[in-house]
This record gives structure tokens, C-alpha cells and sequence, in this order.
């Protein structure tokens, strides 16, 4: 992606996704044994997707909240390049996310040595701090799983 | 089987978030088959780099949930869920031990093998497989679906809820 800030047009991403979720930015913190993502995705009703889901009442997947995810993670362990799901093992909507709403993730993402599996425990909270969705799932790079 | 139209008449996701077309089969109360074609005329593919090499143009995971949920969604409303659903939305509530082996791009026809678990009281659970051909995608262990009115949805509503711990929508 060129790192651009706007609305989806304007940005191109390296992989196929329903949603730009770092246009906004990405905070990249160093942990032990890992690394702390935090990002702000707004809820924006032009969005493309949205418009059908659902048509007279626009309010984001749940979907899209692991997609986020996935980008983040990607941006913070694979320069940019693609890390897919391998694993959900849980992934639960609390509460809806509708435009104008923005969704805070706070990832917390730990490369496992002896897989190069990367992970992650993710909440989502709204601007009201409601809890929207919390998810604990398993990312790697293409092909790596059964290589 | 159903067709677009009547898939239309039980969903109420529309382009570009209708993410079914076809229903090869299904036994009410027990299990659907039903079909996705990928094509790279999809959205998620509408804005990519012109360095995107042809491994990275794979259909991302989370829309295959989403079509997976779909195909439970229809499931269930021929299942008898005894709630008349004029003005109420079907939400993922929670998705569990989803595995996937594999990946699918445009030229490839996912086929959901849907599982009806359980229903309660506005809510459905599912299990299932994601295959294409005979090449196993993903295998999803537990899928709970619920229904909501818009009105219960929106933001004067927040204060009342019952709580974060309390499935609610997605």
C-alpha cells in the first residue's frame, strides 16, 4: 500500500480485502515475546460493502473486525505482505458497529518459535469503550502451514 | 435447490455483501449445500497494487466465513425458526475453532456443507465444512447465528444492554 490517508479509492492494497483497515495508521509496540498493535478504523457508510449489509440499515460485519485484524498483523510481521487465518479458534460479537462509530483494536501478537505460526488475542472496542469483539486466532504466512 | 431469487427472498444481504449464489441442496432441519463463485469482478479485488502477484489475489478468509454464515442462515430460516423475521436481521453472534487448510481465488466455486446444531430461542448454531471440488478448505467447528431488530441496534440503545459478556451482534 502506498501509505496514503483517504477513503478506499485511494489507497491500494498488496492483497485481496473487503476494507483498508490502516489507512488510518498502525502503532507497532515491542513486548516481550512479541509485539502490541493498536488501530483506529472508522466506521465509514460509503463504504463499498456496506451498502449492501444491509441495505437501509448499514452496519459493519463482524467479519470485517477479523479482516482488520489480519491486517494489522500483516503490516506489523509481513512488511505489508499478506498473513492469512489459519486458525479462529474464537472469535464472539458483543456489540454493533455502525457509521460513525469507530472501531479501537488492541492486538496482542506472539510469533511462536517453533511454527513461525503467529498468535494473536485481539479486542475491539467502540468510541463508547463497549467491548464490540474480542477474538483469539492463529495467522501465518501463505504456505508456510503445510510446507 | 433455490435460486438467486429465492435466496434473495430469504436473506437480506444485497450486493456486495451477498455472498451466496446458489443452493444445491437442503434438508430442512439437518443440512444445506450450497454455492459461491469467486470472480475477480468482487470489490475486495477492485483497488489492488500492480505488483499483487497471483498467490495474493486468494478470496480473503473472512468473507468466506461470512458466505459459510450465510448458507446457515438460510438453513435455519427453512428449518421452521418460529419467529416471523419481516424486519429483523440475522447477525454472527460467535464463531468457533475454524480451521483452514487452504485457499480459494477468482475462477474457483466454493461449496458450503452446512450443519444445523441447534436452535434456541432466536438463535442458531452451525458446523460445517468449506470445499472446493474435492480440495478441503476450511473446516468451521461452530457457527452461532441470532437475530436482531435494527431497532434494538441502534445507538439509544447502547445504555440498555445487558452487559459485554452477553452475545449480542456482528
Amino acid at each position: 500500500m502506498n501509505g496514503s490517508v483517504g477513503g478506499w479509492e485511494d489507497v491500494q492494497l498488496r492483497y485481496a480485502a473487503p476494507l483498508d483497515a490502516i489507512a488510518h495508521g498502525l502503532r507497532v509496540t515491542p513486548v516481550d515475546g512479541g509485539r502490541e498493535l493498536n488501530l483506529c478504523v472508522p466506521v465509514d457508510a460509503a463504504e463499498s460493502y456496506l451498502a449492501g449489509h444491509y441495505p437501509g440499515f448499514r452496519i459493519l460485519p463482524g467479519v470485517f473486525v477479523i479482516e482488520c485484524v489480519r491486517q494489522a498483523v500483516s503490516a506489523a510481521f509481513g512488511d505489508g505482505t499478506p498473513i492469512r487465518l489459519r486458525q479462529l479458534s474464537s472469535v464472539r460479537f458483543l456489540a454493533p458497529l455502525l457509521p460513525g462509530d469507530e472501531l479501537r483494536l488492541e492486538i496482542s501478537a506472539r510469533p511462536d518459535p517453533a511454527t513461525a505460526a503467529i498468535m494473536v488475542r485481539a479486542r475491539c472496542l467502540r468510541a463508547d469503550g463497549a467491548v464490540a469483539t474480542k477474538l483469539s486466532a492463529e495467522f501465518s504466512s501463505g504456505g508456510q502451514r503445510h510446507a | 435447490m433455490l435460486d438467486q431469487g429465492q435466496i434473495r427472498a430469504l436473506l437480506p444481504q444485497r450486493f456486495p455483501m451477498l455472498l451466496l449464489d446458489r443452493v444445491t441442496h437442503v434438508e430442512p432441519g439437518e443440512s444445506i449445500t450450497a454455492c459461491k463463485a469467486v470472480t475477480c469482478a468482487e470489490p475486495c479485488y477492485s483497488n489492488l497494487s500492480p505488483t499483487t502477484e497471483g498467490h495474493d489475489f486468494a478470496y480473503p478468509e473472512s468473507l468466506l466465513i461470512e458466505s459459510f454464515g450465510q448458507a446457515a442462515a438460510i438453513l435455519w430460516f427453512l428449518s421452521g425458526m418460529d419467529i416471523d423475521r419481516r424486519e429483523l436481521l440475522p447477525m454472527l453472534a460467535a464463531v468457533r475453532d475454524v480451521e483452514f487448510d487452504s485457499t480459494v481465488s477468482p475462477g474457483d466455486t466454493v461449496r458450503h456443507e452446512v450443519r444445523l446444531d441447534q436452535m434456541v430461542d432466536g438463535a442458531g448454531f452451525a458446523s460445517g465444512e468449506i470445499w472446493e471440488g474435492q480440495r478441503k478448505i476450511a473446516t468451521v467447528g461452530s457457527l452461532l447465528a441470532v437475530i436482531r431488530s435494527p431497532s434494538a441496534l441502534l445507538p439509544r440503545q447502547y445504555p440498555t444492554r445487558k452487559g459485554p459478556d452477553d452475545d449480542q451482534t456482528g
